[in-house]
């Protein structure tokens, strides 16, 4: 999809304990894969806990649900952390009516795993 | 050219009239410049060679002379001019192929000029060209190469009344002339070759233009028929007077188009087809190259084809009078297989068809034919997409008495209609032995044909598990595992699904209700709205997942509406539609029909995102009568 590199970016920030994945602009069918292949280089680098921050998101749908049941699935089978930043907006609401909040490790702003 | 006659110095010496060398040499001198001057401002080959022919030859005091071009590689001489030369010498000797044994060829093939100063020697040394060299009175003869370089450009006779003795001054004179003439043709063809590139240049760019055109045409919103019609047209005249298109339709060709600028002359081929129709056994140009993918250029249309063509007088006559001269017929070709032919003809305008120009008209045919075979591909995929839209959808939903139902389904766009399969569906269903009804609405994340058919299996399943007896939240337990056995541990996707049992009693409706991680649904109450917040884990991913049933009871009058995210997610200039114009659109709706609020809902969704939708939207509305 032509141009979809620059509707969805994604930031890494290496810490101790963690490694963030901030993803900024749109997350759709179109720029699911940019996401997916940054969060395949994360787990390749195989961090003790990998945190997926939605929550500078300027859309997201169900393609974001999908990245993080991936992730989820990659960390359980390595047996490594997943947390999740998604906010008290409308990322946080689409989790919550998915039904999926309580099976994740959800991180207020700040909060560290 | 206006040029000057250039005063001709007589080399020879006259009793009484002693002309000194100097005054030779200075009328030479003159008379160069002169020549230098008018070969100077001829532009084409033909032009110096009549230069040579005419003011040269004078120069030199020639009694007859031709001067010949030699084209690049080839052992021809062709005459530039002729002149002098009474009798049918002239038109015998226009084209002269190289003959070593012959004063010409010689001095082309050698480099070196052939000088034959008096009939003795022609005789002696060409005895079979002599009869030809000394005709008509003369004697002596000069045969000088045109060279510049290494460039062999042809070569100039000079001939005489007189013997002329070839000296040395006058070997180097002749020679000197030679090489002015031969430093102009060099010139000029280099000119003329730059015309012709130029030209060649512009008839390219002409073309491209033209193929541009044509692609565009290729892809304008009309019925590929329509496109190739258009396509005949544009094009007669601008690059053929007549143009036509055929089609293969499975066993036999058919002519879907025609074309000529002069309606009349489209008339005349029509009464002529009319007149007489081709007979199965008749060889038709077209028809051959549609079925054998092999192009035929005819430069040009000899009369015996068309005498042999003619079934009669009448016909023979009528055929003559469409004009055809020069005829190029492609196949359409596309992936290998050939759809049809494109035949251009010249007629009236004289113009003629080439191989040169099977490369351009190949293109233009590939144009056509890449547009037929998508046109083909879309009415498959149009196909495939109606055959499996069947299978996630139903045709149309059971009566439920006491109850009015209405489904919608749209893809995310509307020209999408006819080839989108989405993830989205919405169902009623009948579970007799226990007399309720099932109702679900669903979304299956992601499109494509993966999706399809996860859409399928959710459909299927919950039908299966319906007519099994088994409660909403059960039945969406055994649909969660049949998903996870059927993807595997992938978790590569994911349903949201709203589930209910409907019962009808003579006061209005009940609906036990589960959602597994579907959005909430909308409850009407005359003009109020409520939401059913029933909490559940989305479909096909974790082993078990939490649902709760909830009763929902609509009295007479009362209308709940199930939907799937791409209503609340449907996004315009202010934003998301979002659940809360949602509520305030439905409390619009008081005392709407079921169908009225679900037609309600998608035009008002679709006008908030100008008349396009992102997502694709299923909607399910229940009212109780």
């Amino acid at each position: 999809m032509t141009g979809s590199e620059a509707l969805l970016r994604v930031h890494r920030t290496s810490y101790a304990d963690r490694l963030e994945l901030a993803l900024l602009g749109e997350l759709d069918n179109d720029t699911l894969p940019i996401a997916q292949d940054q969060v395949a280089a994360a787990e390749a680098d195989a961090p003790p806990c990998l945190v997926l921050d939605l929550t500078q998101l300027e859309y997201v749908d169900s393609c974001g649900v999908r990245l993080v049941l991936l992730a989820q699935h990659g960390a359980g089978e390595a047996g490594r952390r997943l947390a999740v930043r998604l906010g008290h907006g409308r990322t946080r609401r689409m989790f919550d009516v998915l039904g999926i909040t309580s099976r994740l490790e959800v991180l207020d702003a700040g909060e560290t795993p | 050219m206006g040029e000057a006659p250039v005063r001709v110095p007589r080399p020879r010496r006259r009793a009484g009239a002693a002309v000194t060398g100097e005054a030779l040499a200075r009328s030479r001198a003159a008379g160069f410049q002169q020549l230098t001057e008018q070969l100077s401002r001829a532009l084409t080959p033909a032009d110096i060679g009549r230069l040579t022919a005419t003011t040269a030859a004078a120069f030199i005091g020639a009694d007859g002379c031709a001067a010949y071009a030699r084209r690049d590689g080839e052992d021809v001489l062709e005459a530039l001019h002729i002149s002098g030369f009474v009798g049918d010498s002239a038109r015998r000797f226009t084209r002269v192929s190289l003959h070593r044994g012959r004063p010409m060829s010689d001095a082309v093939l050698s480099g070196e000029p052939v000088w034959l100063e008096d009939a003795g020697q022609w005789h002696a040394r060409y005895p079979e060209m002599a009869p030809f060299g000394v005709a008509e009175g003369h004697e002596a003869t000069a045969c000088l190469p045109l060279r510049v370089e290494d460039r062999d450009l042809g070569a100039v006779v000079f001939s005489f009344y007189r013997p002329r003795p070839f000296d040395h001054d006058e070997r180097e004179f002749l020679g000197a002339v030679a090489a002015l003439c031969a430093q102009a043709l060099d010139r000029a063809r280099l000119y003329t070759a730059e015309l012709e590139a130029r030209a060649a240049a512009e008839r390219e760019r002409d073309r491209m233009a033209f193929l541009a055109q044509a692609s565009r045409l290729m892809e304008a919103p009309l019925s590929v028929e329509e496109r190739l019609r258009q396509l005949a047209d544009l094009a007669v005249p601008a690059i053929a007077d007549w143009s036509a298109v055929h089609l293969v339709r499975g066993s036999h060709v058919e002519k879907v188009a025609v074309a000529h600028p002069d309606p009349a002359k489209l008339a005349l081929a029509e009464e002529l087809e009319r007149r007489y129709p081709r007979t199965a056994d008749q060889h038709d140009g077209a028809v051959d190259v549609a079925r054998s993918g092999v192009p035929v250029v005819l430069p040009e249309v000899p009369d015996e084809l068309l005498t042999a063509a003619a079934v009669d007088a009448t016909h023979l006559e009528l055929i003559r009078s469409i004009g055809m001269r020069s005829v190029i017929v492609v196949p359409l070709l596309v992936r290998g297989r050939s759809l049809g032919a494109l035949t251009l003809v010249h007629a009236e305008s004289g113009g003629r068809f080439g191989v040169e120009d099977l490369t351009f008209v190949g293109q233009l045919a590939a144009t056509a034919a890449v547009a037929l075979d998508n046109a083909a591909l879309y009415e498959q995929q149009r196909l495939v997409a109606r055959t499996l839209q069947s299978a996630l959808l139903p045709e149309e939903l059971p009566a439920v008495p006491g109850v009015s139902c209405a489904g919608r389904y749209r893809p995310p766009s509307p020209d999408l209609t006819e080839v989108y399969v989405g993830g989205d569906l919405y169902d009623v269903h009948e579970d007799p032995e226990r007399g309720r009804w099932a109702l679900t609405v669903a979304d299956v994340c992601g499109k494509g044909p993966q999706a399809a058919a996860l859409t399928a299996l959710v459909r299927h399943t919950i039908a299966a598990e319906v007519r099994h007896g088994l409660g909403p939240a059960a039945v969406l337990r055994r649909l969660n595992a049949a998903m996870r056995r059927q993807q595997g541990d992938t978790r590569a996707r994911f349903a949201t699904v709203a589930h209910g049992a409907l019962t009808v009693d003579p006061d209005g409706v009940t609906i036990t209700l589960v959602n597994g991680g579907h959005p909430p649904g909308l409850v009407l109450r005359g003009d109020r709205v409520a939401w059913v917040e029933v909490p559940g884990t989305l479909v096909g991913v974790y082993p078990d997942i939490d649902l709760t049933e909830t009763e929902v009871r609509l009295a007479p009058g009362d209308l709940l509406l199930l939907y799937t995210d791409g209503v609340t997610e449907a996004r315009g200039e202010d934003g998301f539609f979002g659940p809360e114009r949602l509520a305030d659109l439905v409390a619009s709706l008081a005392g709407a029909s079921a169908d009225e609020v679900v037609d309600g809902v998608l035009t008002a969704i679709t006008d908030f995102q100008d008349g396009r939708l992102r997502d694709d939207v299923a909607l399910l509305a229940v009212r109780a009568e």
